[in-house]
């Protein structure tokens, strides 16, 4: 881990960080949305980001898999670099899984055939070994009796539940929630967050989460990055986060929120 | 005595029901009575001023010539046969002009979405010219242009095969039947049948074992392997189905002869129809796409998921259920309007109706081929709303 300006790309290579951003800069039109962030997420670290709206978070882990493109600056992920290679982008978004805060289900296909679609599509795996797994994930996220449901049919915390089996389906080394609780109930975020926190406690993959779910935050993150005007002001572990931030920003931020 | 006009307990001029179903049967009984009156006038018009009206002509021969028939007609055929010719005409322009216009809009329409900045304004100029000018100008345009062309022997001529010209018209190479043509191109289309069940078998073989299973190749390869097999039997039994007539010029003045001519009336018709329509379904279809959400597809890429597989298994189903519904409409628009064909002069159902009039009772006319339009309109709706509920009845 390290925030400082000083990472190489020999660094990027190495096997212990998954994702290396080094001074990136993004601008939509006049608006400079980020302004040189630097920061390194090894493999099979726990990230939260929070940050005030409008701060640059989502913008940032949307460029981890391109969603965005960046104008300036270095972005690897795992060991790839992102360019406008079209190939490197489609092996990259292959390996990093993706949970929106509107979940963005199909709405015409049933919650098997969503999950089973890129694996069969992409990876070309066998239909039946496809269904198997799907079941599994709903399975995982406690929900295998919805498999021939539609989603409109689904409660949202449901939908999002589908929505990261779908990421999962595709075996992704990294997971970016982008505020995957936002949009939901209060009854229903406890439901997301116990699948988010299952996935974390398997240490399985790489999780950079954005979240105002503190006490998520709290039980599972390594770190707690938070962005500021378009750039990282503060990155702890929850303890130091919580109790000893080194910037007034985000004692005023948490004083906010909580 | 007090009056109680109640029905559970409410007063009848307040319970919702019995106002609804009061309004209901006003509004019926006032309809009924203006159709009885409109009809009562209009009949007792026709017997006070003996306008002519009645079907006995229908089997009267029609004796005028109809310029441009699909069907084989001679002025010694009756009205009713005439006016078979007549809608047989329109219904091939309406035939015609929606796969073209739909082929063209959906081109347009998509273009105009494309990151390609030069063609997608090119594409934006196109529909705004063309929505934004009334049909018959636009028609007259053609027909002029059409007109403007050079006779026969300097006209425009294309690979020594097709030829255009302002008194011949369109000339283009056409297969021309030589042995049971009809039946040839049944044996074609149990190929085609046969290569959309051979498509949906590999695609299901494709997903079940994950090794690539080439449906597109395999269907287009059944369809083409099952029309030549039929094409080879009828070499070898006597004639092929068909022969390929090409147009050569011919006679004294050169006209064309052999191959298939339309004329500058009907081409004129075809490309205003085909162009006019065309941009209203490239609006319907950008609509359609810009209605599903960017999150659809960023969700698909994100999955991995590539440009064209995104539009196909994502974007474009989705768009289709909205894209439809207008669609049929412009199918509908597409054939009412080949009725401006009596404008420039082909012979369409409304042109032909209209010089009937002449020995004809011109109510009874223009009542059948009211008729036939409805006919056709209902017919393209049934169609469209059949294929509507197939792509909408999956999905919550």
């Amino acid at each position: 881990m390290a925030t400082e300006a000083a990472v190489t790309a020999q660094e990027a290579l190495d096997q212990d960080n998954i994702i290396v951003a080094r001074d990136v800069h993004k601008w939509f039109g006049n608006f400079h949305a980020l302004r040189g962030v630097t920061t390194t997420v090894g493999r099979g670290e726990v990230v939260v980001v929070i940050g005030p709206s409008g701060s640059g978070k989502s913008t940032f882990i949307r460029t981890v898999n391109r969603l965005e493109q960046h104008q300036q600056g270095d972005i690897f992920v795992d060991g790839v670099e992102m360019t406008d290679d079209v190939r490197n982008i489609d092996a990259i978004r292959r390996e990093v899984g993706m949970v929106f805060q509107s979940f963005n289900l199909f709405p015409h296909l049933t919650v098997m055939r969503n999950i089973t679609l890129a694996p069969t599509k992409v990876r070309k795996t066998p239909m039946d070994e496809a269904e198997a797994s799907a079941l599994k994930l709903l399975e995982r996220v406690g929900i295998p009796e919805q498999a021939e449901k539609y989603p409109g049919e689904l409660s949202g915390g449901q939908q999002q539940r589908v929505a990261i089996a779908r990421a999962l389906a595709m075996n992704p080394k990294i997971m970016l929630f982008d505020e995957p609780t936002s949009a939901l109930d209060p009854e229903m975020i406890k439901e997301v967050l116990e699948v988010m926190k299952e996935l974390a406690a398997s240490h399985q993959m790489t999780i950079v989460a954005i979240t105002h779910e503190l006490g998520f935050a709290r039980e599972v993150a390594d770190r707690i990055v938070m962005f500021d005007e378009g750039q990282i002001v503060e990155d702890l572990p929850p303890d130091e986060f919580f109790n000893n931030p080194r910037h007034e920003r985000v004692r005023r931020f948490l004083s906010q929120i909580l | 005595m007090r009056l109680s006009l109640t029905y559970q307990g409410i007063p009848i001029w307040r319970h919702s029901r019995i106002l609804s179903w009061t309004a209901q049967i006003v509004s019926g009984v006032l309809v009924v009575a203006a159709v009885a009156f409109f009809l009562s006038n209009v009949s007792s018009a026709i017997v006070q001023r003996d306008i002519p009206f009645g079907f006995s002509f229908l089997n009267r021969e029609y004796s005028t010539p109809i310029s441009e028939h699909l069907l084989p007609y001679e002025e010694s055929d009756t009205f009713a046969y005439a006016f078979l010719v007549a809608a047989t005409n329109t219904l091939m322009v309406s035939v015609v002009g929606v796969i073209l216009a739909t082929a063209l809009g959906i081109v347009v329409g998509a273009v105009q979405l494309s990151g390609n900045w030069v063609i997608s304004k090119v594409a934006t100029v196109y529909v705004e010219v063309f929505r934004n000018v009334p049909l018959i100008v636009q028609l007259f345009f053609w027909y002029i242009l059409l007109l403007g062309l050079p006779p026969v022997r300097e006209g425009i001529i294309l690979f020594n095969a097709i030829y255009l010209n302002n008194n011949a018209g369109l000339s283009f190479p056409w297969p021309e039947g030589q042995q049971r043509p009809g039946l040839w191109l049944l044996c074609v289309v149990l190929a085609i049948a046969l290569g959309v069940v051979t498509r949906v078998l590999l695609e299901r073989r494709e997903e079940r074992t994950g090794r690539p299973s080439y449906p597109w190749l395999g269907a287009i390869g059944v369809i083409i392997a099952g029309s030549l097999v039929a094409w080879l039997v009828w070499v070898a039994i006597g004639d092929a189905p068909y022969v390929m007539s090409v147009p050569a010029p011919e006679g004294r003045f050169g006209h064309p002869a052999g191959g298939y001519t339309i004329s500058i009336e009907l081409t004129a018709l075809l490309v205003g129809l085909i162009i006019y329509t065309a941009a209203f379904i490239a609006e319907i279809v950008r609509g359609g796409l810009q209605s599903v959400s960017r999150g659809q597809s960023e969700a698909s890429r994100s999955l991995g998921l590539g440009t064209m597989q995104t539009l196909r298994f994502v974007t474009f189903p989705q768009a289709l259920r909205v894209i439809v519904p207008p669609l049929i409409s412009q199918y509908l628009n597409l054939t009412k309007n080949s009725s401006l064909a009596l404008a420039i002069g082909y012979a369409d159902l409304t042109s032909v109706a209209k010089t009937m009039t002449q020995t004809a009772p011109a109510v009874t006319i223009f009542l059948i081929i009211m008729g036939i339009y409805l006919l056709y309109s209902l017919a393209y709706s049934l169609i469209g709303n059949l294929y509507n509920r197939h792509i909408q009845f999956t999905g919550g």
